[in-house]
């Protein structure tokens, strides 16, 4: 082997080297770069927009039900009233009878 | 020499792609684990959000439900007072008019408020509309009386005026024994006792 050739490894020997540092750090970005989209998943914008939805979905419900149920309650006083001035003259009769000890 | 540099081009080359496929891998998992872990997060808050709705639905209707309740008692309760004083007023009118309904009771007013006291002389206290009535049914009164308790019964009108629409208060001579049969008594006493009865008539319709 001659000293050109020696010469010629070594100068071989320090480009791998140089491309080797060049390959870790491309190995650094792309580990860097995955942990950065690693990141933002979890503080996924997306997934905040999802839960916020359901929240508002899951108290719409609830005012639709206290709604109907407040119908509901309305319709029975409705009812309430209706009969009671239906029957009101037979009540009075009857509590006349109760005064009057009939 | 060729040979030599050939075998240690491959090798730096092999390694060099290991490194980036060890980081490419790397980054993989990285990724992999995060979307596992979003969605994690995801499921556990969307959990909790059904959770703490279905406590806030619950406690929300169950409050709305004691409302509807308190409101149909307290319409119950109005309608129930309406038929009362409707009741009064009808009696008021009755008695103003000097209405049979009203005189035919008095004297069974009476008969009840001595029946139930002890002694034989009474005082009855009367509204100066009833006087001339009550005059005219005494003896018979005192005779019914006397036959029930099986001692002679004295009645007596009272001096005192009445301040009731109507009805009437049994004294007992020595003042010890009142009976207070007005009309506004008989209300009372009937919105104590019989509130139930007169709840099915207005509510339900059923005869008694």
């Amino acid at each position: 082997m001659s000293v050109e050739d020696i010469r010629s490894l070594v100068k071989q020997e320090k480009e791998s080297e140089e491309q080797l540092k060049r390959a870790e750090e491309e190995a650094k970005r792309i580990v860097e770069e995955a942990k950065a989209e690693a990141e933002s998943i979890v503080n996924d914008v997306e997934c905040h927009r999802y839960l916020n939805r359901l929240r508002e979905e899951e108290t719409k419900k609830i005012e639709q039900k206290k709604s109907a149920l407040e119908k509901e309650s309305d319709e029975i006083l409705r009812n309430l009233r209706t009969t009671a001035n239906e029957n009101m003259e037979k009540t009075v009769a009857f509590i006349l009878r109760l005064i009057l000890g009939e | 020499m060729e040979d030599l540099k050939s075998q240690l081009d491959f090798l730096k080359e092999v390694e060099v792609k290991e490194i980036i496929e060890e980081a490419r891998q790397r980054a993989a998992r990285l990724i992999s684990e995060a979307h596992a872990k979003a969605e994690e997060i995801r499921k556990r808050e969307a959990s909790d959000i059904l959770k703490k709705t279905r406590e806030t639905e619950t406690k929300e209707l169950e409050a709305a439900m004691l409302e509807q309740k308190r409101k149909t008692m307290n319409l119950k309760f109005q309608l129930i007072e309406d038929a009362l004083h409707e009741s009064l007023d009808r009696i008021k009118q009755m008695v103003n008019e000097g209405a049979s309904p009203y005189k035919d009771s008095l004297e069974s007013f009476v008969i009840e408020a001595t029946s139930q006291m002890t002694g034989s002389e009474f005082e009855l206290i009367v509204s100066s509309g009833d006087v001339e009535f009550i005059k005219r049914k005494l003896r018979r009164m005192e005779k019914q009386l006397s036959a029930m308790k099986n001692t002679v019964v004295a009645l007596k009108i009272s001096d005192e005026p009445l301040r009731s629409v109507g009805g009437l208060v049994v004294r007992s001579s020595d003042r010890k024994q009142i009976f207070n049969n007005t009309l506004e008594a008989r209300l009372a006493r009937v919105r104590q006792e019989k509130l139930p009865e007169i709840s099915k008539v207005l509510f339900e319709g059923e005869k008694t």
